[in-house]
C-alpha cells in the first residue's frame, strides 16, 4: 500500500469514527437516545461502505472510459424514473425506496458527472476541440442537472455544474472557453429563477437576509450560527451542546451535522476536521503523479473537486456564508447513498494508484 | 495538467472556511455563547378554530367551543415536577395519574407547553392559577362541540387529535396539535373545515423570561361548511324510527340533495371528543358506529322488482299487459317457490302494485340472469353513488361468473327465481335505493347523492347526474305500478295513501337470518316529485313496519308543514 493510500485510509477511518460519535450526541437528547435505528443504520452503511471499497478497488477505472456513456443513460433513466415513481419527502422526488433503503439517484449522478468529463476531456479530438471538449460535455451535465434541479436537489445540481467548470479549468483544455461559458451561464442565470420552487426562492432570499423570516429557513441558520459560535475554541465537549441537546437545529443528523461538531468540539476540532478533509483531498491528487492516463488524472481531479465542494459548501451554509442548498458533509453526515458513492469513488482512487 | 490549480483552489476554499471558523467561534464566540446560554426558545401553538357546520336553514350543528386547560413548561418544573403534580391534584380534586398520564402523553419538549389536566372549569381554572402561579398556564383551547349529539353522528362524524395519525397526514399539512376529522363529513370536507394552526416562537432565558420574539404565524380559521341537511326532517326522522335499527333517507330525486340521512342505532360524537364512554360505544353489539345508510348492504327484496320490470319493458319479453298466473305457488324443477298471498291473473301493475312474486318469478325466467344484472348494475346498484361521506360500500350484483369465481358453484335457475325479486346473493345499500327509486321521480337520472351545500358563502352547485337511458314509456309504467301500490285499495302501501301526498312507492320484505328486513322506497307528489324517500328497517320484520315509519315520518312533516 502506497502512503498515500494510507493516509487516506486512516483519515477515513477517523472520520468514520467521528460520524458515529456526532450522530449519537445528535441523537442524544434530554439524556435519552432517540431514534437509535439511524446510528445502526450508518453503521452498516459505513461497513457496507468499506467493503465497496475493497471490491472497486479492483475493478480496472478504464472500464469507467467504456462504460461512461451508458452509465450516463441509466443515470438519466434513474432521474425520469424517480420523478414518477420516487418516494416523495417534504414535497422532493429525490429517493427510489427499496426493501425500506432509500436510493437517492443524484448522488449517483455526481460519479456519473466525474466519468463522463474525466472522458472527454481526457480523448483527443482534431477538431472542434470547443465543440467536442467543451459544448457537448457541458450540454450532458447540463441535462442531467437539470433533471437533478426539478427533482428538486439545487445544491447536487449545481456541484455537477461546478465539477464541470473547476475540472474543466483544470484540464489542458484553453481557459477561455470554460471563461467564455461561465460568462455566458452568469448572464443567464437571472432566467432561471421562475424555475426555482418557493422555498428554494425562500432559502435564497433569506440567504440575503437571514432576519426575514426567522420562524422558517432562517431560523435554522440562526440556531445553527449560535451552535457554531457558541462552541468557541474549546468546544463544549462530547454531548454537552446545547443547541444540540435542546433540539434547536433541525437536520442536524444530516444536513448540519457539522454544528453538532463545531459546538462540541470548537475552533480546534472544527480545524482539526478540515486538516483531515485536506489531507484526503492532498493524497487523492499526489496519486495524480502515480496514474497511467489522463482519464485516470481526470478521475482524481473530478473527484477531489466533488469532495471538495462538497466539504465548502457544506461548511459554509452551516455558518451562512453560502445558501442552504441541502448537501450532505461527507463521511460525516448520516445517509447510506452517498456514503455508498464516495467509498466506491476512493475505491476508484485506490485502483489507481495500484495499477 | 492542473494539478496545482487544484490544490490551490481546495486550499483557498478551505482558508475561507478558517476565517469563518474564526470569525464566528473566536471573535464573535463569546457573543454566540451568550446567546446560546440564552437560547431557550418556546414554541407555542396555537390551535386553529375548526369551521362551523351548519344545516341547510343555517342551524349550527357541529361548532367549536372554549374550553380551559392547565398547562405546564417541563423545563420551568424541573427538578419539582413531582410534588407539583400532587399539590395540583388535589387542589383540582383529581387522581394525580390522570396528571402524570396526561403529562406523558402531550410532551412535545422541554420549552412547550404540556397540557396535564383538559376541560377545567373556568373557575376551578382560575383558581388553580391563584395557587400556582407561574407555575402553570392556563390554556384556553377550542373544542368540537355537537349540539344535537345523537341526531348527526353518522352524518357529522367527529375530530381527533392529529398527533396519534400525524406520521400519515403530515405530508398534507397538518401539525401535530391540530384536529382531525376521522369519520363522517368532518372527515371528507376536512381540508375545507381544518384551518391552520398558529405558531408562535418566543426566546427566553433560562428564568423563562421572554427576552425576544422570534417569529409568528397566524393561525387561520377553517371555513364553515352549510349542509342540504334539515334539522327538523332529521329529528322527524330520528323520532319516526323509533327503537328499530334502520334507516331512513330523504332526498331531492332532481339534484340529489339530502335533507335527512338517519342512520340507528346511533351514537354521541361528543363522547368521543371528551373520551367519555368511548370503550362502550366501541363494544356495542348493535354496532352504532356503522352508518346503515352507506355502509352496511342488505338484500333488497321486493324493491327491487321495479328494476326487474325495467328490464323486461327495455328488453322486450313483457309488455305492460303481458299477464302471468299466480296460485300463490311456483315450481321449479323440484324446487317450490310461493307467493306471499294469491293473486291470480296479475299484470305488471297488479304485480308492482301487490308485489306479486309469481310474476317476477316468469319474467326472471324469461330475462335470465344477465339481463337482470345488466339492469341493476345500470341502476348503478353495484357502484358507489359517491356520496360525500367517507367508507361507502357498494353493492353486490350477483352474475354467473361471480358465482362461479366467489362461491365456486354454477348458477342455478333457481338463483335467477330469487334474483328476480330481490333474495338470493344480492345486496344493497340504502342510499344505493334512494337513487334507484329517485330515477323514477326524475324521469330516469341517476342522480349524485350529496350533503354539501355551501362552503362558506360559495355554493356548491352540481349537475351531475346521469341519463339511464330508459324510454319514456318504460318509466311511465313502471311509475304508475309504483302509484297503484299506495293509491289503489289492495295495494302494499296503501296505508300512505291516508297522507294525501300522492305518493309512488315500494315495499319490500326481505328473507334474511332472523327476522326479515322491512323496506319502503318511493317520491311523492306522483305528478312533480320533489322528495324521493327510502325507509329501511333492520330485522323490522316486515315491510309493513317500514309502511308505518313511513307514515309516522311522513304525517308529521305534513303536520309541520315542512313538505
Amino acid at each position: 500500500m502506497t502512503r498515500a493510500r494510507l493516509v487516506i485510509v486512516v483519515c477515513i477511518a477517523i472520520l468514520n469514527i467521528w460520524s458515529i460519535s456526532s450522530l449519537y450526541s445528535s441523537l442524544h437528547q434530554a439524556g435519552e437516545l432517540t431514534n437509535e435505528y439511524i446510528l445502526y443504520r450508518q453503521i452498516a452503511w459505513i461497513t457496507i461502505g468499506w467493503v465497496v471499497l475493497a471490491i472497486s478497488s479492483f475493478i480496472n477505472y478504464r472500464l469507467y472510459f467504456d462504460l461512461s456513456l451508458f452509465l450516463y443513460i441509466v443515470d438519466l433513466a434513474l432521474l425520469i424514473g424517480v420523478k414518477f415513481l420516487g418516494k416523495e419527502v417534504m414535497g422532493a422526488r429525490r429517493w427510489f425506496s427499496f426493501l425500506g433503503m432509500n436510493f437517492q439517484p443524484s448522488e449517483f449522478s455526481k460519479v456519473v458527472t466525474v466519468f463522463i468529463l474525466a472522458r472527454f476531456f481526457s480523448q483527443s479530438f482534431d477538431k472542434n476541440i470547443f465543440v467536442k471538449k467543451v459544448l457537448l460535455p457541458l450540454g450532458l451535465v447540463l441535462l442531467s442537472s437539470f433533471l437533478i434541479f426539478k427533482q428538486p436537489d439545487l445544491g447536487t445540481a449545481l456541484i455537477c455544474i461546478f465539477v464541470f467548470f473547476l475540472m474543466g479549468l483544470s484540464s489542458s483544455i484553453k481557459k477561455k472557453y470554460f471563461v467564455f461559458c461561465l460568462i455566458t451561464g452568469i448572464l443567464i442565470t437571472p432566467l432561471g429563477w421562475r424555475f426555482l420552487k418557493d422555498y428554494q426562492k425562500k432559502r435564497l432570499l433569506v440567504f440575503l437576509n437571514p432576519n426575514c423570516e426567522p420562524l422558517g429557513a432562517g431560523y435554522t441558520i440562526l440556531q445553527s450560527k449560535i451552535a457554531i459560535g457558541s462552541g468557541k475554541i474549546l468546544g463544549k465537549g462530547f454531548l454537552s451542546g446545547t443547541q444540540n441537546q435542546f433540539n434547536f437545529l433541525p437536520e442536524r443528523h444530516t444536513d448540519f451535522i457539522f454544528t453538532v461538531v463545531a459546538e462540541e468540539w470548537g475552533f480546534l476540532g472544527s480545524l482539526f476536521l478540515l486538516i483531515i478533509y485536506y489531507l484526503i483531498l492532498k493524497n487523492i491528487l499526489a496519486i495524480t503523479k502515480e496514474a497511467k492516463d489522463d482519464f485516470a488524472r481526470y478521475i482524481l481531479i473530478g473527484t477531489a473537486y466533488l469532495f471538495f465542494l462538497h466539504i465548502f459548501i457544506n461548511i459554509g451554509m452551516t455558518l451562512g456564508m453560502l445558501p442552504v442548498v441541502g448537501l450532505p458533509l461527507i463521511f460525516l453526515s448520516y445517509g447510506g447513498t452517498h456514503l455508498f458513492f464516495n467509498f466506491f469513488l476512493l475505491g476508484v482512487v485506490f485502483n489507481i494508484s495500484r495499477q | 495538467m492542473g494539478n496545482r490549480l487544484t490544490l490551490r483552489v481546495i486550499v483557498g476554499g478551505f482558508l475561507i472556511i478558517v476565517f469563518g471558523l474564526f470569525y464566528f467561534q473566536i471573535i464573535r464566540g463569546d457573543y454566540y455563547l451568550k446567546r446560546a446560554k440564552s437560547n431557550y426558545v418556546k414554541i407555542i401553538n396555537f390551535p386553529s378554530i375548526r369551521g362551523s357546520i351548519f344545516d341547510r336553514r343555517g342551524i349550527l350543528i357541529a361548532r367549536d367551543k372554549p374550553i380551559f386547560n392547565i398547562a405546564v413548561i417541563p423545563y420551568q418544573i424541573k427538578g419539582k415536577r413531582k410534588s407539583l403534580f400532587e399539590k395540583l391534584a388535589e387542589v383540582a380534586g383529581v387522581d394525580k395519574k390522570i396528571i402524570t398520564i396526561n403529562y406523558q402523553k402531550n410532551f412535545q419538549n422541554v420549552f412547550s407547553p404540556v397540557e396535564v389536566l383538559t376541560n377545567v372549569d373556568k373557575l376551578k381554572a382560575l383558581k388553580i392559577k391563584e395557587v400556582f402561579e407561574d407555575n402553570v398556564l392556563i390554556r384556553i383551547t377550542p373544542q368540537r362541540y355537537y349540539p344535537f349529539s345523537y341526531l348527526y353522528s353518522h352524518v357529522l362524524g367527529y375530530v381527533k387529535k392529529a398527533e396519534v395519525i400525524y406520521q400519515d397526514i403530515k405530508k398534507y399539512g397538518y401539525s401535530p396539535s391540530q384536529r382531525v376529522g376521522v369519520r363522517g363529513v368532518e372527515r371528507f370536507y376536512d381540508q375545507f373545515l381544518r384551518g391552520e394552526d398558529g405558531v408562535e416562537l418566543i426566546e427566553v432565558d433560562s428564568r423563562g423570561e421572554v427576552m425576544g420574539f422570534l417569529g409568528k404565524r397566524s393561525k387561520k380559521k377553517g371555513n364553515d361548511i352549510y349542509l342540504t341537511l334539515d334539522t327538523r326532517f332529521q329529528e322527524i326522522a330520528y323520532q319516526s324510527l323509533g327503537n328499530f335499527k334502520g334507516v331512513i333517507i330523504v332526498m331531492d330525486p332532481h339534484t340529489g340533495e339530502i335533507l335527512s340521512l338517519v342512520s340507528k342505532p346511533s351514537f354521541d360524537p361528543n363522547s368521543f371528543i371528551e373520551g367519555k364512554d368511548v370503550e362502550y360505544i366501541l363494544k356495542d353489539k348493535r354496532k352504532p358506529l356503522i352508518n346503515r345508510a352507506i355502509q352496511a348492504r342488505y338484500p333488497p327484496g321486493s324493491i327491487f322488482k321495479p328494476v326487474v320490470a325495467v328490464a323486461g319493458l327495455e328488453e322486450k319479453v313483457i309488455n305492460p299487459h303481458t299477464t302471468f298466473f299466480c296460485s300463490g305457488k311456483f315450481t321449479l324443477a323440484d324446487t317450490e317457490f310461493s307467493c306471499w298471498s294469491r293473486h291470480g291473473q296479475e299484470d305488471l301493475y297488479d304485480a308492482l302494485a301487490h308485489s306479486c312474486n309469481i310474476y317476477f318469478y316468469n319474467l326472471g325466467l324469461r330475462l335470465k340472469v344477465e339481463r337482470i344484472a345488466k339492469w341493476a348494475k345500470i341502476f348503478g346498484l353495484d357502484k358507489k353513488t359517491r356520496i360525500d361521506l367517507p367508507f361507502e360500500n357498494k353493492g353486490l350484483v350477483p352474475t354467473r361468473s361471480w358465482k362461479r369465481k366467489v362461491k365456486k358453484r354454477g348458477w342455478y335457475a333457481g338463483d335467477t327465481v330469487n334474483l328476480s325479486i330481490g333474495q338470493g346473493y344480492i345486496e344493497i345499500t340504502p342510499i344505493e335505493v334512494a337513487v334507484f327509486i329517485s330515477a323514477f321521480a326524475n324521469q330516469g337520472y341517476l342522480v349524485w347523492p350529496h350533503l354539501l351545500k355551501k362552503i362558506k358563502e360559495s355554493p356548491f352547485i352540481t349537475k351531475r347526474k346521469l341519463s339511464l337511458g330508459l324510454s319514456k314509456e318504460s318509466i311511465e309504467v313502471v311509475r304508475e305500478g309504483l302509484r297503484q301500490a299506495v293509491a289503489r285499495e289492495d295495494g302494499t302501501a296503501h296505508l300512505l295513501s291516508l297522507l294525501g301526498l300522492d305518493i309512488a312507492g315500494k315495499t319490500g320484505t326481505a328473507q334474511t337470518r332472523g327476522k326479515a328486513h322491512g323496506w319502503f322506497a318511493g317520491f311523492f307528489p306522483y305528478q312533480n316529485p320533489k322528495y324521493s324517500v327510502c325507509v329501511f328497517l333492520e330485522n323490522g320484520g316486515s315491510s309493513y313496519q317500514a309502511v308505518k315509519v313511513t307514515y309516522q315520518l311522513l304525517k308529521k312533516l305534513k303536520e309541520e308543514n315542512l313538505i
